[in-house]
């Protein structure tokens, strides 16, 4: 999810029809601006150098708990339709990337599934299998996130990722924020006052071919 | 996620990289633009008429305490829904 707001205008986002290193590049009908999804920015046009705004309100999950969370929800519908049939499952499946496409960066292989944020301008990467149960990194003197995922998480299932500037620790079982003592609960997506962190779930190749000095959070 | 619509639609089409000045470094144009369309007046259902399959995957959202989700399969013919929300002007992309 992201703004729409940049420099003090509104614009519409659409898919330019066009890749950079096999990933998304969006642009704006008000001003023609490409916007990377994986840089986290727009990388050519009026607004080139604009950071993409996350709005982290949102997460990937299964229609039949989104609804239980929230039964009052609404659904997007186009033509009459709520859903679709599946297009991808061979695509998420297949160790290769779009068009064969591969990794240069062999710190993971092309598809290990990986959450990905940007912070302070440099790229941050941590593959999915290690988030299990949860991990926190410091990134900066006061800067400390974690992130989790549970033990039988899809791979489309959002990562939890949180940002602190005290940090957490784990307390009976349970990841706290220092602190403001707020627990994590894995099964709302739930930690109290902390801060969600901006990311996104993805593919290794998309995110290193596109940000080949990011970090690789192990 | 990933630009996944272009999967599926450019399986007959010879991508050419295109030099055009205001184009990024590195871009191919796979399909025409505005070939996947965004959805800019979007239009929600109720929970109990959606016709979504309960394992389906869904981008869910709250905004100003207004739920909405985005089917991902759905999300796949159009990568980019703009809407907006009391103040928030913001946009579900996949």
């Amino acid at each position: 999810m992201y703004s729409r707001d940049y420099r003090g205008r509104t614009v519409d986002f659409e898919a330019s029809g066009g890749l950079v290193n096999s990933s998304l590049v969006m642009q704006d009908q008000q001003t023609d601006t490409y916007w990377s999804i994986m840089e986290g920015k727009a990388i050519s046009g009026e607004l080139e150098g604009e950071r993409l705004k996350e709005l982290p309100v949102g997460e990937k999950i299964q229609w039949r708990h989104w609804k239980g969370k929230y039964p009052e929800t609404r659904a997007l519908s186009i033509d009459g339709r709520e859903d679709a049939p599946d297009a991808y499952r061979a695509y998420f499946r297949d160790e290769d990337g779009f068009r064969g496409q591969a990794a240069e960066d062999e710190r993971l292989s092309t598809k290990a599934p990986i959450f990905a944020f940007h912070h302070g301008g440099a790229a941050f990467a941590a593959e999915h299998r290690t988030l299990v149960g949860g991990k926190p990194f410091q990134l900066g003197d006061e800067t400390f996130v974690l992130l989790y995922r549970s033990n039988h998480s899809s791979m489309f299932r959002s990562t939890l990722a949180f940002v602190s500037s005290a940090g957490f620790t784990l307390d009976d079982g349970s990841w706290v924020e220092k602190g403001t003592g707020a627990r994590l609960d894995p099964t709302a997506g739930t930690f109290g006052a902390a801060v969600r962190l901006g990311g996104f779930d993805t593919f290794w190749y998309n995110f290193s071919l596109n940000n080949p000095n990011a970090t690789l959070l192990e | 996620m990933i630009a996944l619509f272009l999967i599926l639609l450019s399986g007959s089409v010879s991508p050419s990289v295109v030099g055009a000045q205001d184009r990024p470094e590195g871009f191919e144009q796979i399909l025409p633009r505005g070939r996947i369309a965004a959805v800019s007046e979007p239009v929600y259902v109720a929970a109990d008429e959606a016709k979504i399959a309960p394992s389906s995957w869904v981008l869910g959202v709250v905004i100003d305490g207004r739920p909405l989700a985005y089917s991902l399969n759905l999300l796949n013919a159009h990568e980019v829904v703009n809407d907006t929300v009391g103040e928030t002007h913001f946009a579900a992309v996949w």
